[in-house]
């Protein structure tokens, strides 16, 4: 009778691992929905800003744990909460100086209509022709720097986001 | 001038958690120093070593964890203690009360982050486990000897008793057809724990409510979940049910209803909520006394509906404004 | 007070301290020698100027046209525009703002502050519409508190009905009292208003609602309707927050604005009776809105009152017409103590909602340290929303703004009554302000990257095309090439012949 009860459990155990091993292999999906989901989320500038050089790479290595929710500049915190809560990583407090979401914008003094930056916008959000003044719309720009990086002027310069800069707003409490 | 940007409001009510403990221990001052008067110098150490014992636990948890040390934690404690030495054996060893108010401190309190985060109620918590580990001691029930010239009314109804609790021999004999005189055990006049006088505790709890410090919600629903099914019970077998009067008046049931039910740290915040708390607790308290092993469930009760208090509270979300009915 | 039903929910009782600005009759000032007027008076676009450096302005003259939700803003006494610039503001944060500065004409022989010689509106009306046109025109914006432009609110009523007219005369803020002398001083006036607005709006019949700390106020109302069968006054008990307009509706009408709708969705019209005032002039006289009556009051200052003053006087030389400051003004609050906000330098101006500006003592004021939530359970009582503000705080807290947006925030008032009960003396209030505009902020960024992502799929797919049709012209060309002749000139050829 006890031979019954000890085999059992051994028994049992091993049934259910084949029955997982088959339902793995059966349900098994083509693609990782991991992966789609979190390309679902990324802005798709291709900016490399995360240190891959585009959006697909950075959401494989997401979902395997190699690369933060907050990796991604553009996305901003709004971005990095999703990406936390998705992949059920912890977002680092923001204590200390909060980093806002940047936009570029074009110093008129430098800039000698190139060309080369609005060509190699990644979201159309600059604006301009052949020896003209290029201007950015500042409500697309994500602050990817595509731009900064081919200008030759150097003629980019950050500020934060209008977004974040339209006036006074109220901070996060600190208690005592 | 402040420079600072504040919030509003600009004003406040001026109630403060400090405030709040403060009143609770001069609600409980009243059993207290009846529980001293009748049982002696003993029962006198044995607070004096519980509050010593409890407020160094707190200064050294607060000290390790580098965090402040103000007066609010101090109250909070006190508090604590004297819910636990209350509901003590009065002759209770003066070094085991010690080690359980350090035990409600540390495993009740500040094992979850310090005051506010715990899901139990660190006295009802500490009482467990010196129920659990000192068996003999917590049920060792001195009959009261008052210590001062004693009124000879209270001496003659102190004579009456021996040493066993209205709710133990209740248990022993199996039947409610005990000596009982109600007089005396609504003063606590009787074998039972340090802070067991019925009548100053709800004089407390009245001036408490009164205050505004405890929420009456809580302390009505106890006595009836409590009150009703032992009253159906008494007078279907009277012969082995207390009295319900009785069951009010014995135990620890008038401290659970007005001060350990009512912390409100382990108990939940929404109206109806604590209405249900209430009410699940009077009822545990008498499904133990009648069918569990233990002659007194009030610990039991509470630990028990603690742990129910958060889904009470996710269940009894009140409509808000604007929403449909 | 255990088991009284209460007309709304929640609320708190703070100890009102009106004595203290409540007996003195409404001071006028001479007009000061100059004045800021900020082109944006309240939420919403700021207005244009019409107006610009050097110019001479007539009292009453329109100096900034409302746009994008914003109302006209005219001249309060005569003067010349010396200046469209930035000035420091009473607003939350203290920021600067954009203002007209304006040099008034000295009249030292005037001792009324209202100038008896201005540009009138015109006020001929026949319709509802032409009516509201008036309001629309003299700038007109509720002085309660969320300032919102009186002639925008009147026309969502032209496609709803309007069964009830509301006058909110509670003024459940603790010190404050301008609209209380408003209503003693000028009842005649606030009636005159309410006809003209049960007029605008359609409504059949006005209830005036008075919280009952203002017993002289109601009487002189009562006296003033003696006539107006349509306009009824009823006192309220004495309950903050029951001018917040949510509660003052469920108080009088006995119904909830559903969570989403506004209150014209449940047939009623809710007003302020200092705007009343003020639409009573601008139809009956023509007289834009550039004046209002202030509070000034607050233990730290010598001789609390009320001021009527223009729109655009610094609030320090207010304070010097009420005797300056008998003690250090430990915090100066614009608006009410409960939902007012502190500012940091007086040498800001007035605007058309500011209704106080409270010199608090220290004494007064709440203690600054917290300690930890023992869920006392006291602000879940108190939130006249019936929402869980502890819970909302301890989300927020942690950065969990999505939870917190579940529990109801968007729905929280900003109140006040949670944190002015709460024994640990928690920010509440200011979890909720910081999580309401953070909440916003990241729904514009999520918009924005929304947009980013449509937008690079755009151009990823006109690259494509772009592509494809260089190759196909490349194709063509190399084609052209192989049969002897250029595709230009093979072009050109086509043109000659045709």
């Amino acid at each position: 009778m006890e031979i019954v009860s000890v085999l059992s459990i051994p028994l049992l155990a091993v049934i259910m691992g084949f029955a997982l091993s088959l339902a793995g292999k059966f349900f098994a999906k083509e693609e990782d929905p991991l992966v789609n989901a979190i390309s679902e989320l990324l802005p798709n500038g291709q900016c490399g800003q995360c240190g891959y050089p585009g959006c697909a790479q950075a959401a494989i290595a997401m979902s395997e744990g190699t690369l933060g929710p907050d990796c991604c500049p553009p996305g901003g915190q709004a971005l990095a909460q999703k990406l936390s809560k998705l992949l059920g990583v912890a977002l680092q407090s923001s204590s200390g100086a909060k980093s806002y979401p940047k936009v570029v914008e074009i110093n008129p003094e430098l800039c000698d209509g190139c060309t080369r930056c609005f060509k190699k916008c990644p979201f159309d959000a600059i604006v301009g022709a052949n020896k003209q003044l290029h201007g950015v719309l500042s409500d697309i720009c994500t602050g990817c720097g595509m731009c900064v990086s081919v200008c030759p002027q150097d003629a980019f310069v950050y500020k934060t986001d209008p977004i974040f800069n339209d006036g006074w707003a109220w901070p996060k409490p600190e208690l005592s | 001038m402040s420079t600072l940007l504040l919030s509003a409001p600009h004003i406040h009510s001026g109630m403060t958690v400090h405030r709040l403990m403060r009143q609770v221990i001069l609600g409980l001052l009243p059993a207290l120093l009846m529980g001293l008067y009748l049982f002696g110098e003993q029962a006198l150490l044995l607070v004096t070593a519980a509050l010593v014992a409890g407020l160094l636990t707190e200064w050294l948890c607060q000290k390790c964890q580098q965090k402040p040390i103000g007066s609010l934690m101090d109250s909070s404690t006190i508090v604590t203690t004297l819910l636990l030495v209350m509901s003590l054996p009065p002759h209770f060893p003066w070094h085991l009360g010690a080690l359980g108010a350090a035990i409600a401190v540390v495993f009740g309190k500040q094992v979850y982050g310090g005051l506010g985060q715990n899901l139990f109620n660190p006295a009802m918590l500490a009482r467990v486990v010196l129920l659990i580990s000192f068996p003999v001691e917590m049920t060792d029930w001195p009959a009261p000897v008052p210590v001062l010239p004693s009124l000879p009314m209270i001496n003659d109804l102190a004579d009456a008793f021996t040493g066993a609790t209205t709710l133990g021999s209740v248990m022993e004999t199996g039947s409610s057809i005990i000596h009982l005189k109600m007089l005396p055990l609504l003063f606590g006049i009787s074998p039972g724990s340090l802070g067991e006088s019925p009548v100053l505790l709800l004089l407390g709890g009245i001036w408490m409510i009164w205050k505004n410090v405890i929420d009456w919600r809580i302390s009505a629903s106890l006595i009836i979940g409590c009150l009703v099914p032992s009253a159906i019970a008494w007078w279907v077998t009277p012969e082995t049910i207390l009295t319900p009067v009785a069951q009010l008046a014995s135990g620890g049931l008038m401290l659970a209803a007005f001060f350990i039910a009512t912390d409100p740290v382990t108990s939940p915040t929404t109206p109806k909520g604590r209405m249900w708390y209430g009410l699940g607790c009077g009822f545990l308290i008498f499904v133990i006394r009648v069918f569990g092993a233990y002659p007194e469930g009030v610990a039991f009760a509470i630990l028990l509906m603690n742990a129910l208090s958060p889904l009470i509270e996710g269940a009894t979300k009140h409509r808000a404004y604007g929403e449909s009915k | 007070m255990l088991f009284s039903k209460s007309l709304i929910k929640g609320g708190v009782h703070p100890v009102g301290q009106k004595q203290l600005s409540s007996n003195s009759d409404i001071l006028r000032l001479p007009a000061p020698k100059r004045l800021f007027i900020a082109l944006k008076q309240h939420s919403g676009a700021p207005a244009k100027p019409v107006v610009k450096a050097g110019d001479r302005v007539t009292a009453g003259q329109m100096i900034a046209s409302g746009q994008g939700g914003s109302a006209n803003i005219h001249a309060p006494q005569s003067g010349t525009v010396e200046k469209i610039e930035e000035h420091t503001a009473a607003i939350p944060g203290g920021g600067k703002q954009l203002m007209v500065h304006l040099v008034c004409d000295t009249e030292p022989e005037s001792d009324y502050l209202v100038p008896t010689e201005y540009i009138k509106l015109n006020t001929d009306y026949q319709t509802r519409e032409q009516l509201i046109d008036i309001i629309a025109d003299a700038g007109i914006v509720g002085m309660g508190g969320a300032v919102f432009p009186a002639a925008t609110k009147l026309r969502s009523t032209l496609k709803k009905d309007v069964e009830t007219l509301l006058i909110n005369g509670c003024e459940c803020e603790p010190y404050l009292t301008c609209d209380d002398l408003v209503m003693q001083e000028q009842c005649v006036q606030v009636v005159g208003g309410i006809r003209y607005l049960l007029e605008a709006c359609g409504a059949k019949k006005a209830i005036i609602g008075v919280e009952n700390n203002k017993p002289q106020a109601m009487q002189s109302l009562i006296e003033a309707t003696s006539e107006d069968d349509n306009i009824e006054v009823k006192a309220l008990p004495t309950h903050y927050p029951m001018g917040s307009a949510k509660q003052f509706i469920q108080a009088l009408c006995k119904v909830e604005v559903p969570k989403g709708k506004r209150s014209t969705d449940v047939g009623v019209f809710v007003q302020n009776v200092a705007t009343c005032a003020a639409i009573y002039y601008a139809v009956r006289f023509g007289r834009p809105m550039t004046h209002r009556v202030v509070t000034l009051s607050g233990g730290a200052l010598e001789r609390p009152m009320n001021i009527e003053a223009p729109i655009g006087t610094l609030i320090s030389e207010l304070v010097a017409s009420c005797g300056g400051l008998k003690s250090t003004a430990e915090r100066i609050v614009v608006g009410g103590p409960m939902m007012g906000h502190t500012i940091t330098n007086m040498h800001s101006p007035i605007m058309k909602g500011t209704s106080g500006i409270l010199f608090l003592h220290e004494d007064e004021l709440p203690q600054k340290s917290s300690s930890p939530c023992v869920s006392c359970g006291r602000c879940v009582a108190a939130c006249p929303m019936g929402l869980l503000p502890n819970a909302m705080a301890e989300f927020i807290a942690n950065d969990d703004l999505e939870m917190a947006g579940k529990q109801g925030l968007s729905s929280c008032l900003l109140c006040g009554s949670c944190a002015f009960i709460c024994p640990a003396s928690l920010p509440l209030t200011q979890y909720f302000a910081y999580a309401t505009g953070e909440i916003g902020r990241q729904k514009k960024m999520e918009q924005k990257a929304q947009l980013a992502r449509r937008l690079n799929q755009q151009r990823s797919e006109r690259l494509e095309k772009e592509a494809v049709k260089k190759a196909a012209e490349k194709a063509a060309k190399k084609a052209a090439r192989s049969a002897g002749k250029s595709p230009k000139r093979a072009a050109k050829t086509i043109e000659q012949e045709s």
